[in-house]
This record gives C-alpha cells, sequence and structure tokens, in this order.
C-alpha cells in the first residue's frame, strides 16, 4: 500500500504543467482566470521582490494545471513595474507555456502584445475571450485563418457562457505534452533590419546566453534599457539614439501592419456596432458637463449602498453579538474566564465583525466600478485635477481602491510608470479613509450625530481626500519637484460585471477582514483584555491598559481624552478596527451594546472633541498591514517611517485645529 | 501640425514622433506609429487629457505628450481652424439653426472661398469675424496657395 501511494504522488508531481496569463489590461484575464480556477486562488510573492504575484489551480485529466496570472500590460516594454514582472517571468520563469488572452471585439493591441510574446518563443495558445459578445453583434472570426497566420492554437472561450474553457483545458494538457513548439512564425523585418539582426545573432553565438538571440537581437536594436545597455556591455557597438529610434519604429510598424493584416484575414465585421454602444456610453460618461456631476453621483451611490443598505445586516449582528455575550455570562456566572470569553473575544471581535456586511458592500460597490470598465474612464476625467495636486489620472485609480483598503490600493501603484509618481501615491494613500476606519466612525457618529451621521460621513470623506491630495503637494514640493507620468490607457469597452467575477472580485477582498477579525483582532482582544484584567483582577482603573492610557494622557490633554480613549487609540495603531473592540472592552458596553455605549462615551466627550477623535482616527497611522506594504513596496525603511512621522503629526495637528475651531464655532452659537 | 492642435473629429494620419527615450518606446508599444491614422473623439471637461483613436483602439493622451506628435490632415477637407494660410473653398457647415442663421449673415455658405492669413479670414476681400468654436464648424478644402489671390493686406 504504501509503494503504491508512492508511485501515484510521484506521477502526479510529473504532472504539474505551469501556465502563465498573459494580455493587456481590462482584457478579461481576471475573468477568464477565475473561470477556469474558481474560487481556488492564492497569492505568492514574486521571486526576489516582494511582489504579490496571484495563482490558481485546477485539474483535467490527471494534471495539476498551476495558472499563474500576469499584470496586465499593453507591450512588453520595461517601464512600470508590473512590466517588468511580466517580461521577467516570460523571459526567464519556468512556465511550461503562456496563454494569451485577447479580447475577441477588440483584439488589436491583444494581437500585438502576442506577436511580442511569440518572439520570446514560448508554446503559446491563443485564447480569444468575450466570444459570445463577439457572436452576438455579428462578428465572424476565422480560427483557421488566425491559426495559420499566428502558428499558434487558438481558443474561442467566453467567461460568461463557459463556452470554449473546456476546449482551453484540453489545449493545455495536450499542448503541454509536445516538446516542441508547433510552428514558429518568424516576423520578416524587411532587409535592414534583419541584416542587422544577423549580425547580432552571429555575435551572441558564444556568449551562452539563456534568451532567444533574435529575440535580444530586436529588443538590442529597438533600445530597450535592459537588453541595449547589457548589448554593450557585451561588446556590440553603441548605437545612436536616430538609429535605435529608427528600428524600434520599423519593428513597431511591421508587427502592427502584420496585426492589421491578420485582423482583416480573419475577422469579418470588426465590431463596429458593440464599439458604437461603448462609446455612446462614454459621451455622456466623459461629457463636457455631465462627467464630473456623474463621477460625484456614482461615488454618492457606492458610498449610499455601503452605509445604508447594508447598515440592516450590520445591526442584526449586533444584536446577535451582544445575545451572545450575555448569554455566555448568565450561562457561566461572572468570572476572569467568563469575562475573557464574553468582554475579551465576543465583544473585542464581535464588535468588529458587525461591520462585515459595510465591508463587503463597499468591496462590491468597488468591483462593479472595476469590472465594467468605468475606473479608466474616471482617471481620464479626473486627471486634469489630479494634475493640480502632481498627481495623474493612474495614482487615481489605485488611490480610489483605498476606500476598500489601502494594501491592495498600495500594490495597484505598481502600473504607475514614474517611479517617483508611484512613491508620492505610495505614501499618501494611507489618508484614504479604507473601510477598517468606518466601524469608529460609525460607532461615534451614532452616538454624537445620530440625526446628521450620513452628513458627517461625508465631511470625514472629503477631508480624508483633500489631505491626500494636499500631502501630494507637500511631499512634492519637500523632495521632488517633478512631472507627472503621461497617462497613456486603453479605454476598455463597456462590459457587464458578471455576478461570478463580483462574487469573487468581494469575497477575495472581504475574506481579508474576515481573516483579520479571526487572527490579529483576536489575538490583540485577548491580549487587550489581559492587560485590561490584570494586574488587579478585574478592576480596570489599575490595569496595565490604564497604565499605557494614563502614561499617554499629556499628549491628549488639550482634546480631554481620558486614559480610556488614548488606550483605545494606542492599541487601534495595530488596525483602526482595534479602537472599537478597545473602546467596547474598556467600557464594558458590549452587555447593553448601543445604549450602554452611548452613556459611557457621552460622558467622556462632547461633540466637538467627537469629531476631532473621527478626525485623528482618520489620519494618525497606517495600520500594521499598511505599514508593512509600504515597506515591501517601496523597499526603504526611511520612507516607512516617515509615512508614519507625517501622518502622526499631520492627524494630530488637524484633530487640534478642529478642535478648537469647534469649540469657537459652538460659543459663538 | 501637432497632434494638439488636431480637433475632434478630424481624420488625421502620423507624421512623426518628435520624443526620444522611455516615452517614445512606450508611445510607440501603444501604437502611435507614423502612418497610422489618428483621430480624436472625446475631450475631457478640463479640456486635457483627450481620447484618440487608432484602428479601433481607444486611447487617452494628455496635450503635453500630445505635443510631440506631428500629424497631418487625411483627405481634402479640414475644419478652418486648422487650416494654415491660404485660399479654401467652403464644403460644408456643420451646426445647427442658429449657426447657419449667423454664418449666412456674415456671407458664409457652401461653395464660396475663403482666404486664411495669419488666423484671420477674409470672404471677397473683406475681413470676417470668427471665434474658435465656429471655426471649427466650417469645413473646407484648399485650392490654392496663399498669394495666389489677392487679399487685403492687415
Amino acid at each position: 500500500m504504501p509503494v503504491k501511494s508512492l508511485t501515484r504522488r510521484s506521477e502526479i508531481s510529473q504532472k504539474i504543467v505551469k501556465v502563465a496569463l498573459a494580455g493587456c489590461p481590462n482584457v478579461g484575464k481576471t475573468s477568464l482566470f477565475n473561470a477556469l480556477t474558481g474560487t481556488k486562488q492564492y497569492v505568492a510573492n514574486w521571486p526576489g521582490v516582494t511582489v504579490e504575484k496571484k495563482e490558481g489551480v485546477f485539474t483535467y485529466k490527471g494534471y495539476t494545471i498551476n495558472l499563474i496570472d500576469l499584470p496586465g500590460t499593453y507591450s512588453l516594454g520595461y517601464s512600470s513595474i508590473d512590466e517588468k514582472i511580466a517580461r521577467d517571468y516570460l523571459l526567464k520563469g519556468d512556465a511550461d507555456l503562456v496563454i494569451v488572452v485577447a479580447d475577441s471585439v477588440n483584439p488589436e493591441q491583444s494581437l500585438y502584445l502576442l506577436l511580442e510574446i511569440l518572439e520570446i518563443e514560448k508554446k503559446v495558445i491563443l485564447a480569444m475571450t468575450a466570444i459570445d459578445e463577439a457572436k452576438k453583434i455579428g462578428i465572424k472570426i476565422d480560427r483557421y485563418e488566425l491559426q495559420k497566420h499566428l502558428g499558434i492554437p487558438v481558443v474561442f472561450t467566453s467567461s460568461v457562457t463557459g463556452e470554449g474553457l473546456e476546449e482551453l483545458r484540453e489545449k493545455i494538457v495536450e499542448y503541454a505534452q509536445k516538446n516542441t513548439i508547433l510552428h514558429r512564425m518568424i516576423l520578416d523585418y524587411g532587409e535592414k533590419v534583419e541584416s542587422e539582426i544577423k549580425k547580432v545573432e552571429n555575435f551572441l553565438r558564444d556568449k551562452k546566453l539563456r534568451i532567444n538571440p533574435r529575440y535580444f537581437a530586436l529588443k538590442y536594436l529597438s533600445g530597450d534599457p535592459e537588453f541595449y545597455s547589457e548589448g554593450v556591455k557585451l561588446g556590440l557597438p553603441e548605437l545612436s539614439e536616430e538609429e535605435r529610434i529608427g528600428y524600434r519604429l520599423l519593428i513597431a510598424k511591421r508587427k502592427r501592419e502584420y496585426v492589421e493584416n491578420v485582423v482583416k484575414e480573419a475577422f469579418a465585421d470588426a465590431g463596429s456596432k458593440s464599439l458604437s454602444l461603448s462609446e455612446a456610453i462614454d459621451h455622456v460618461l466623459t461629457h463636457k458637463f455631465l462627467s464630473f456631476p456623474l463621477f460625484f453621483a456614482l461615488m454618492y451611490l457606492v458610498f449610499k449602498f455601503t452605509f445604508d443598505i447594508a447598515q440592516v445586516f450590520s445591526d442584526l449582528l449586533d444584536l446577535l453579538f451582544s445575545q451572545l455575550g450575555s448569554a455566555v455570562v448568565n450561562t457561566f456566572g461572572e468570572n476572569a474566564f467568563t469575562s475573557l470569553i464574553s468582554d475579551g473575544i465576543i465583544g473585542g471581535v464581535g464588535s468588529v465583525l458587525v461591520f462585515t456586511p459595510n465591508i463587503f458592500a463597499m468591496f462590491l460597490a468597488l468591483g462593479f466600478l472595476e469590472e465594467s470598465g468605468y475606473l479608466p474612464r474616471a482617471a481620464f476625467v479626473m486627471d486634469r485635477i489630479m494634475e493640480k495636486f502632481k498627481l495623474s489620472g493612474r495614482a487615481f485609480m489605485s488611490l480610489i481602491l483605498g476606500f476598500g483598503c489601502n494594501v491592495p490600493s498600495i500594490m495597484a501603484t505598481r502600473a504607475i510608470d514614474d517611479p517617483r509618481e508611484r512613491l508620492v501615491t505610495i505614501l499618501i494613500t494611507p489618508f484614504i479613509s479604507c473601510s477598517a476606519r468606518l466601524p469608529v466612525y460609525l460607532l461615534i457618529l451614532r452616538i454624537f450625530f445620530p440625526e446628521s451621521s450620513a452628513a458627517m460621513l461625508f465631511i470625514i470623506y472629503s477631508l480624508s481626500i483633500l489631505i491626500t491630495l494636499l500631502s501630494s503637494v507637500v511631499i512634492n514640493w519637500l523632495f521632488y519637484r517633478g512631472r507627472t507620468s503621461p497617462l497613456i490607457l486603453e479605454l476598455p469597452r463597456y462590459r457587464m460585471p458578471t455576478l461570478k467575477n463580483l462574487y469573487i472580485y468581494t469575497w477575495n477582498r472581504g475574506k481579508h477582514f474576515l481573516k483579520k477579525a479571526g487572527t490579529i483582532i483576536f489575538v490583540s482582544a485577548i491580549l487587550i483584555w489581559v492587560l485590561s484584567y490584570f494586574p488587579a483582577a478585574g478592576d480596570i482603573e489599575n490595569s496595565f491598559s490604564a497604565m499605557i492610557g494614563k502614561s499617554l494622557e499629556w499628549i491628549f490633554k488639550p482634546f480631554g481624552y481620558s486614559w480610556k480613549i488614548v488606550t483605545s487609540l494606542f492599541y487601534g495603531a495595530v488596525a483602526k478596527e482595534v479602537v472599537v473592540s478597545t473602546m467596547s472592552m474598556l467600557y464594558g458596553f458590549e452587555e447593553e451594546t448601543f445604549l450602554g455605549a452611548k452613556e459611557a462615551l457621552s460622558a467622556e466627550m462632547d461633540p466637538v472633541s467627537a469629531i476631532a477623535f473621527l478626525i485623528f482616527v482618520m489620519a494618525y497611522i497606517p495600520c500594521f498591514a499598511t505599514i508593512a506594504t509600504i515597506y515591501s513596496e517601496t523597499g526603504s525603511l526611511k520612507w516607512t517611517l516617515f509615512s508614519i512621522g507625517y501622518s502622526l503629526s499631520i492627524a494630530y495637528v488637524l484633530s487640534l485645529i478642529v478642535f478648537y475651531v469647534g469649540k469657537l464655532v459652538v460659543m459663538l452659537i | 501640425m501637432k497632434l494638439s492642435r488636431l480637433v475632434p473629429g478630424v481624420p488625421a494620419r502620423i507624421k512623426r514622433l518628435e520624443v526620444s527615450g522611455e516615452l517614445h518606446e512606450k508611445l510607440v508599444g501603444m501604437g502611435f506609429v507614423p502612418g497610422e491614422e489618428i483621430e480624436i473623439v472625446q475631450v475631457a471637461p478640463l479640456g486635457d487629457p483627450f481620447v484618440c483613436k487608432i484602428g479601433n483602439r481607444n486611447i487617452t493622451l494628455r496635450k503635453r505628450e500630445a505635443d510631440l506628435i506631428e500629424v497631418e490632415v487625411v483627405g481634402g477637407e479640414l475644419p478652418l481652424i486648422l487650416a494654415d494660410d491660404g485660399t479654401y473653398e467652403i464644403t460644408k457647415l456643420n451646426g445647427g439653426r442658429r449657426f447657419l442663421f449667423r454664418m449666412k449673415n456674415l456671407g458664409i455658405e457652401s461653395g464660396k472661398k475663403i482666404q486664411v492669413s495669419g488666423r484671420r479670414y477674409y470672404i471677397e476681400g473683406r475681413e470676417i469675424d470668427l471665434g474658435y468654436g465656429e471655426a471649427t464648424k466650417i469645413w473646407v478644402r484648399r485650392v490654392s496657395d496663399a498669394g495666389e489671390e489677392s487679399h487685403p493686406q492687415k
């Protein structure tokens, strides 16, 4: 028996196929990834760099297929981090084959990228996605023409109807078994370029490069920053800027011509109808006068959805946890153990979990904006305004994701070409009020501003955006005086997000929050309970937490905050939700839930100091996860420390201003 | 003519890119290659950036980058605003009834000749005052070079 299982295992290990998924941004690459792998996805790091890498696994006919989602890129240049990751993996990675994803309705840029990838000489399969939409609007694609011209297997797929997925799986397994590339398609670049390529190839013959010499030659001639300098280092002649530009244009032109020819031969009625619909929508959404109001209306809808609709479920959860807490105490009596369970764990974790519906709703709304193709339009409309703040529309796209969570938002900055703009965007992201700060706002606002909490929330969010933008100006002024990177994006056609994709989008991000509640929040809840219960056996006034709070109380003297609030802020540096769970524990108000909290807190704060408190929470420090991400994405301790120091001082000064102005206003009325 | 001067709806062709380095590579990768047809399809609310169409693709671009791309209008017809010095024939007027009424009062009609000289416009020797918007709605075709027909000096 053991022997048998051993052989079986080794057999399986031989049947692992590594497949890289490449494609332009917004062509439906993620949809195809989701359709192939379902929810079996996990996140790893790219070798060498601590940059997130998405992988998924599925099995087919005894094969385990490991699917790697490469970052979406328009071409295989070498300017943004996304491009570098994708290209390095295609050149040096261990993928057995590559699937290039192309949009069936609008395939030009995808085919251009495909021609670049083919030159690396990997096994490639072309997946023409959204074939159902192409059919619907009467586009006919001749698969055999495509295969003839490109020399690779072509599969028509639809992530919506599931068409072609089975065939794609079959092709992956079938092609992976073959030892050779089906057919080598070599683009002829004309006499001038070809003779130069020959020269470079001859020169490289004895250099034992791991990279295909023809690819090397093409990149060297067109002055690619990586290959040109490497070529010169190896002893190839230096080329003048004009020469490099000349070759680059000849090579690109030839590729474009080839793509044009392929599209002409293989496509009948290339998508005029769908594109005209997309253009009609664009006419409204990017309209001269309508686009701004529409943008703000959409944002308002996102917030309305997040707060109002999800609130019903939050209230239900709140009730559930408070019942649970008192049930524990009622059943087992009041002692240290039940205090840990009900005050510590149920109170601490529960007070955070209550906001799960709001957070999932926020991600659902953001997922809709991202999947539908609206985000690049918003970037386009807002670009000019962002430029005033030394940012670009591209930075805007990553910042807006920060309303969900700052961590993916900081990761999304990888698509920003200009390293300085990217750094500035990373440093200002923590001021975008993420969903983890919501619990604090909602708790405080419901106590002090029950009538106008929506309006107050709007003010806090506006302030958060303002600080974010002004910080960009400040950081630019302090350290750089550069220009923002150019905004060169292909606007994808609009797409109706499928339920499956929205579900995966929301779940993949929302589960982070649940995981956090089960790990960081859970552990910190126990820790905080221990610190608050001991050494005085439940006498909170003499606990360790009280000592911490009291020793820091002087900092918040101007605001008149008690040590309990100070302690909450101190613990909240781990994750903003912890502010709520700490308060819940210190005030012990989970027993009577909302009413108890109201009584306890309104004795210590007035509306003005409550607002100052919220402003402080909004800005004061990036949470641990964000700090770790800032560190891994910038690779710089200096900038990470800067981010912490900067946000702490901004938060303090700002809330102080709000506090005194507020007091003045109250006095005057 | 620079791409940044082009107005929406006028098909043009890329002549050359006056840029080098990384930005050149980026633009070429996105299809800004000499010989390609290009048209501006949408301008952002604050006048910048804009969307241009190359083939079937819509690509965003800022004025600053568009300043570096040299284009020429294809086909014989172009809006008056893009016309260099010379004599042109008016081919069509793209506008509503009020616009057409005002044009008629100014003596601007299809088939008439109009002279362009240093951003000033003359019909039958008379100088005509046209706004930017109006000059984009009047389409013309070049009939001869400047100087062949006499027009009053500024």
